[in-house]
């Protein structure tokens, strides 16, 4: 059977009366020529993907190129401060081209929970000129949930407060960003009947930082981290040994360490929580 | 990625808190001024989640310490209380382990008197085995039953009773003994031992024995002629580090009251009036010390109060030399989650007491 003969045609004189034809000068352009655009950005902005060379967004906020068109490009423009945007566009016949910069956020709030969901917020600092941040966070264990412990509902008369020196390994305009950080931590206590005092078990500690951070909603990130930490402590093998699992029994199969006299591992921290940033 | 934050979530889960212990804590500023033996443990609890209160007591000394750095605490007694009672083991540590073995006896509190402990265990010296001496002393309606038991343990064992419990009545002719005192002698391989007799049918009377554990020998009252007015069938009783003079600490009137007597006045004793604690021991300068509500409080021996810290949870063990320089032994317990506790043991120059800073 003649299928293009059954179907249309008794239908394509019907579409040539109704759409007439168009003139051929209307989709006929010939081969792309050379125009001179100007890119629009924050003055410094560094812009690269349009030339072999990385152009410049000068005081006056521009920056002039050449360019074939009609044809499709992207870019990419980075300034201190500014979150970098990788842009795509068609160029045809434009003269101007926008890039719209957004200025980074450089304080983040945290909210977040430790370890046995023990509840705590940190401020961090990003520093404006390189991917590096600072952090300052307190964690209360005056009440959480330990899921592992003897009892779920766990209250501890301790708070610790942490110092953290981070760097973004991503850059900032990935959805998904890893950072790194290591820092100090002290923990303090208020034991019944007693006072105020910086807690004699576990001191301070070292913590080293993996970061996970991902788009939650809005200005909110979502992140996770993985903490091991190095504590101070003037008993490393109770340390190590109350982590037992069999009703006090040590349990060699997890690999808390134990550096005698004075130092512990604990390979396990973990935080996550949402991240607000400013 | 999606697996990646499962599995990051899970293990915020089941990750624990680090390890916090309130009693170092709360003893940490007493702590700071004692010399730090040594750390048993952690152990399992004697009886699992059900104690409500647990002491460590170190094996005493022996002579071949001469000084605390060659005191290691890789032993001792384990005293702990549920509501089915009190429980002795005994804990050693093992490699990198702390072991514990059960003595197999059960103590029962029924009937006990809330002011006084209705079991003394004393830690006592010896030259071979570690023992200790369990004194019943809390029968009030019959104090002819009381009794002392003594516990014999090595490290790996065994742990076991050397001697079933035994009425103290034969040691003085029939006379029940109401009280008893272990007290540390200078360069001597036993601790001294003295009693506090029933006052039935005549006042109280002290008396003696001659040691040979397991058994005591008999011995003869020193003092027949002690009134203490009120005492009752239950009183805390020691002598001086010379064996006089003699104090007998007991709660009458709704009151700790303290007499003080030697031989020459023991039928007059006269009542210490700066003493309105429970007076826990007598030390070798002549110190008595109280350790009643968790406050140490320092009296000398005609009771005027001399100092008074809180403990913070840290336990009276006992006095014992080492080498020739009086200590006394406190030890710290340590609770951790999933049932299992470590003890610290500390020293301090029994010299030194007066001047502890809470």
């Amino acid at each position: 059977m003649d299928i293009s003969r059954e179907r249309w045609d008794d239908i394509v004189p019907l579409l040539a009366r109704k759409y007439p034809a168009l003139d051929p000068l209307a989709y006929t352009r010939g081969p792309p020529a050379a125009v001179s655009v100007i890119i629009r950005a924050k003055p410094g902005t560094v812009i690269t993907g349009l030339s072999p060379k990385p152009l410049a967004a000068g005081p006056d906020g521009t920056a002039s190129v050449d360019l074939p068109s009609p044809a499709p490009y992207s870019l990419r423009a980075t300034l201190v401060g500014y979150v970098p945007v990788q842009m795509t566009f068609y160029l045809d016949g434009q003269s101007e081209i926008s890039v719209d910069q957004v200025r980074s956020p450089w304080l983040y709030f945290d909210g977040a929970f430790l370890d046995g969901l023990f509840p705590g917020v940190s401020v961090t600092y990003a520093v404006p000129t390189f991917p590096g941040f600072v952090r300052v966070g307190f964690t209360s264990f005056r009440a959480g949930l330990a899921v592992n412990q003897d009892q779920l509902l766990t209250s501890l008369p301790l708070s610790q407060i942490t110092l953290l020196f981070g760097w973004y390994v991503s850059p900032q305009d990935r959805p998904r960003r890893f950072y790194l950080g290591a820092g100090p931590l002290l923990r303090v206590t208020l034991p019944p009947g007693g006072s105020f005092t910086i807690d004699h078990l576990l001191p301070w500690g070292v913590q080293l930082v993996a970061g996970w951070e991902f788009p939650f909603t809005g200005n909110l990130h979502a992140f996770i981290e993985l903490a091991p930490t190095l504590y101070a402590t003037p008993e490393p093998k109770l340390f190590v040994d109350s982590f037992g699992t069999n009703n006090g029994s040590p349990n060699a199969t997890l690999p808390y360490l134990n550096f005698p006299p004075s130092f512990a591992v604990n390979p396990f921290e973990v935080r996550f929580g949402v991240r607000w940033m400013l | 990625m999606k697996l990646c934050a499962l599995f990051f979530l899970a293990l915020a889960i089941v990750a624990c808190a680090p390890p916090y212990s309130a009693e170092l804590n709360a003893a940490a500023g007493l702590a700071g001024q004692m010399t730090l033996l040594g750390t048993m443990g952690p152990v399992n609890s004697p009886d699992g989640d059900s104690t409500t209160a647990i002491k460590f007591l170190p094996a005493k000394p022996t002579s071949a310490s001469a000084t605390l750095d060659q005191l290691g605490i890789s032993s001792g007694f384990l005293v702990s209380e549920s509501n089915r009672g009190e429980s002795l083991t005994f804990a050693y540590q093992s490699g990198n382990s702390a072991q514990v073995l059960d003595s197999g006896a059960s103590f029962s509190l029924a009937g006990a008197d809330p002011h006084y402990p209705l079991y003394e265990y004393d830690v006592i010296t010896t030259t071979a085995t570690e023992n200790i001496i369990v004194f019943y002393l809390g029968d009030p309606t019959s104090p002819a039953n009381n009794t002392y038991q003594c516990f014999t343990a090595t490290p790996n064992g065994p742990f076991q009773s050397s001697s079933p419990p035994t009425t103290m009545t034969g040691l003085y002719g029939g006379r029940a003994v109401l009280a008893a005192q272990v007290f540390p002698l200078s360069a001597a391989p036993y601790d001294r031992f003295s009693f506090l007799l029933d006052p039935i049918a005549t006042p109280y009377g002290e008396g003696a024995p001659t040691f040979a554990l397991p058994a005591f020998a008999g011995g003869i009252p020193t003092t027949s002629n002690v009134p203490l007015l009120g005492a009752g069938s239950r009183a805390l009783y020691y002598q001086g580090p010379l064996g006089s003079p003699s104090y007998a600490s007991y709660f009458t009137a709704g009151n700790w009251v303290c007499f003080q007597w030697t031989a020459a006045t023991s039928s007059t004793p006269t009542r210490l009036t700066g003493v309105t604690s429970r007076i826990d021991a007598v030390l070798t300068d002549g110190d008595l010390i109280s350790t009643q509500d968790g406050t140490l409080t320092v009296y000398d021996l005609n009771g005027t109060r001399l100092n008074s810290v809180p403990l913070g949870g840290m336990q009276f063990c006992y006095e014992a030399y080492v080498g020739a320089t009086p200590y006394v032994f406190f030890s710290l317990s340590l609770e951790f989650s999933h049932q299992s506790w470590a003890f610290r043991v500390y020293a301090i120059p029994t010299s030194r007491l007066r001047s502890l800073k809470g």
